[in-house]
């Protein structure tokens, strides 16, 4: 099931698609444990995040707060695009469009830019922290 | 829409690079944990202590250091798979992006596994002592 049209774009023909789907899937099976670690760091952050709210009212406290909710919220987004991303592989290993590889990329893309954003998150947040 | 996919592909790099950048402040710092039990004896003359140290911190460089190691070659992958639109190099770079998963995910389970296994033992150094 293949789209000729975009075939020229992407030359599928040079790597065997039954391989790329096989390195693939093994990819998903260890990025799954990661995106389940994942959402524990945020949910975790969250809880903290939401027990400094509680704790305090002083203006300080709340920051510190809202900071940490935001670092697990950051988290939390990042395993919720690692899980699309391992859904798509499940489709692209099944269906094997050029389509389905387009879409792969993009969710690729996702994946790193919210993993990068939390991880930004996190040394801002510990620099704010300290000071 | 190879024009919008070269643009993501471009993204990818840029934020690949932020988690490289992060990765290799990580693969430092373990660089120094694994010299500092040489400085740092632990308060005493223990050669054991010293050694476990040094142990926990080279392992954690060397890993370290191989998962930086994956995630450049993911980088340079994706590069060659923008210049030539070869399905080869994307396979390539999704190769290096399961090894870097594979070895960040197992780092984090032996973390996880060590910090409950010394919380426990910690738990039974203090019920002992009461």
């Amino acid at each position: 099931m293949k789209e000729d049209n975009l075939l020229d774009d992407f030359n599928l023909e040079e790597a065997s698609t039954g391989e790329l789907a096989t390195v693939a899937g093994s990819l998903s099976k260890w990025l799954r444990p990661v995106s389940v670690l994942s959402f524990i760091i945020g949910v975790v952050y969250i809880i903290s995040g939401i027990a400094f709210l509680v704790d305090d009212s002083k203006l300080e406290t709340i920051i510190y707060g809202l900071i940490v909710i935001g670092i697990g919220a950051l988290w939390c987004n990042a395993a919720r695009w690692q899980l699309k991303f391992i859904q798509w592989t499940r489709r692209f290993s099944l269906y094997d469009t050029a389509y389905d590889q387009e879409h792969w990329i993009y969710l690729n893309y996702e994946l790193w830019r919210w993993l990068a954003f939390s991880v930004i998150g996190n040394i801002v947040g510990a620099i704010l922290m300290g000071i | 829409m190879k024009d919008q996919t070269n643009y993501w592909l471009k993204q990818t790099i840029l934020w690949q690079r932020v988690v490289l950048v992060f990765f290799g402040l990580i693969w430092l710092l373990s660089c120094l944990g694994a010299i500092a039990p040489i400085f740092y004896s632990y308060g005493g003359s223990d050669v054991g202590e010293l050694l476990f140290g040094m142990l926990i911190g080279g392992g954690s460089f060397g890993w370290t250091g191989y998962i930086v190691y994956q995630l450049y070659k993911n980088i340079e992958s994706t590069k060659g798979f923008m210049g030539s639109h070869q399905s080869i190099h994307w396979q390539e770079a999704l190769q290096y992006q399961k090894n870097f998963w594979k070895h960040l995910c197992l780092i984090l389970l032996i973390g996880v596994a060590l910090s409950v296994l010394g919380g426990a033992f910690l738990l039974l150094l203090f019920v002992g002592a009461n």
